[in-house]
């Protein structure tokens, strides 16, 4: 299960340091409300898709605008995928 | 990069350069050029140009051919030491660019300004030259362009450390330098030509592809832009000004299509080839060309033609295999 917690430690892994430590990362906020690039938006997507060893259908990630929608994307690949998360189980 | 960093990078990489190649001419002009400087040149101009055409144009963008992971680093490394923008970053618009070519959504099409005349020509190869660069709200979204390479870790680490490999393309030619002229005005003057003055040079190629080649030249191909071959640039662009053949064949691994239109990027690629590194290498025939160039007569081309243009490779359904129609 990818949770909001997780993309948000990707996030401020990446903006390395640039996102304020209070600003607070929900399932409502603006990917590019945060400041994050469309490099860095892309590298977050597929970072997850490596991590948890799952395929994104690209048409659903690339209208991705939230954090909500990002977790929802992942997690719906998640479940399509079927054969459990290695970054739980393994 | 956000919007501020990436104005400030791009100012950086116009400015710095520009003044690197007035002192390099002074340096020339009062005879202070040494061996060292030439060769420190000659091997950053052929990593960086390389890089770029065989590299991030041909292996990246179009997936022209394929290779090895050490070259595929090699490319994305030395693709990324020319300065012109993260690996991503550079597919992503490019894409794009052959999707809308010179039509609305071009990121970088000298017909984009609704005024007429000389001023209106100057505007446009300015924008398309270097203009575009300056845009704030200049979008690449590799997203929905190049999924595809996105899920390339090691594509997606380089694009991330961008800017250290644009240093690092500063700092190999002064080593260069130091190393044939064992001095420290020779890792100063090997920085000079083979940092600066190769990044202007170098990149003022590349961006003459889109102002000059959309702008000047013969068309083979009356494709559905104003894409143009231009022979002079053709040695200098390691093939790439061959660009009207380009957007009639954008998967072509040589931009060159006669015997004559030198493409040394499509050699080297050839050469790789005879070498078992490179494989899966797309090529045209002299028919199928013979056939487009007809048929594309008969209909005629240029920006205003009615063009359909396909979808962006995320919203594509089949995103796996590398068909031949699917990387415009």
């Amino acid at each position: 299960m990818v949770t909001i917690d997780e993309v948000e430690r990707l996030i401020r892994e990446r903006m390395r340091g640039k996102l304020p430590a209070d600003a607070t990362v929900g399932p409502g906020t603006v990917l590019k409300d945060l400041g994050l690039s469309s490099l860095q938006l892309s590298d977050i997507v597929f970072s997850l898709e490596e991590l948890h060893d799952i395929e994104f259908d690209a048409s659903k990630a690339a209208d991705v605008k939230t954090v909500g929608q990002m977790v929802a994307v992942a997690n719906e690949a998640l479940s399509a995928d079927g054969s459990g998360d290695p970054a739980l189980t393994g | 990069m956000d919007g501020r960093e990436h104005h400030t990078f791009i100012l950086a990489a116009s400015i710095l350069p520009l003044l690197g190649f007035v002192a390099a001419i002074v340096l020339l002009w009062n005879s202070v050029v040494g061996v060292s400087d030439l060769v420190a040149f000659g091997v950053m101009y052929v990593i960086a140009g390389l890089g770029v055409t065989a590299g991030y144009h041909r292996l990246f963008a179009h997936r022209a051919f394929k290779t090895t992971r050490p070259l595929k680093l090699f490319f994305a490394s030395a693709g990324a030491a020319a300065g012109q923008a993260p690996p991503l970053i550079w597919t992503a618009h490019h894409r794009k660019h052959h999707r809308v070519a010179d039509k609305p959504g071009d990121p970088h099409s000298p017909y984009g300004g609704d005024e007429p005349g000389i001023r209106g020509l100057a505007k446009g190869l300015w924008h398309a030259h270097m203009g575009w660069l300056f845009d704030e709200d200049l979008d690449a979204d590799p997203m929905r362009y190049c999924p595809d390479l996105a899920r390339d870790k090691d594509l997606r680490w380089i694009s991330r450390y961008f800017v250290a490999f644009v240093l690092a393309g500063l700092l190999l030619p002064g080593l260069i330098g130091l190393a044939i002229g064992g001095t420290l005005a020779s890792f100063a003057t090997g920085v000079l030509w083979g940092g600066l003055v190769r990044f202007f040079v170098s990149n003022h190629v590349t961006y003459a592809i889109n102002s000059v080649c959309h702008v000047f030249g013969r068309r083979r191909f009356e494709v559905a832009d104003e894409s143009r071959n231009v022979g002079w640039l053709s040695l200098a662009s390691f093939g790439e000004s061959w660009h009207n053949n380009h957007h009639a064949f954008p998967r072509s691994y040589t931009h060159g299509m006669r015997w004559y239109e030198v493409d040394l990027s499509a050699q080297f690629i050839r050469g790789l080839e005879r070498l078992g590194l490179a494989w899966d290498v797309v090529r045209v025939d002299r028919a199928t060309m013979e056939r487009k160039a007809e048929s594309l007569a008969r209909v005629g081309g240029g920006r205003h033609v009615p063009h359909a243009p396909p979808k962006p490779l995320a919203e594509q359904r089949d995103l796996s295999p590398a068909g031949v129609a699917d990387v415009e």
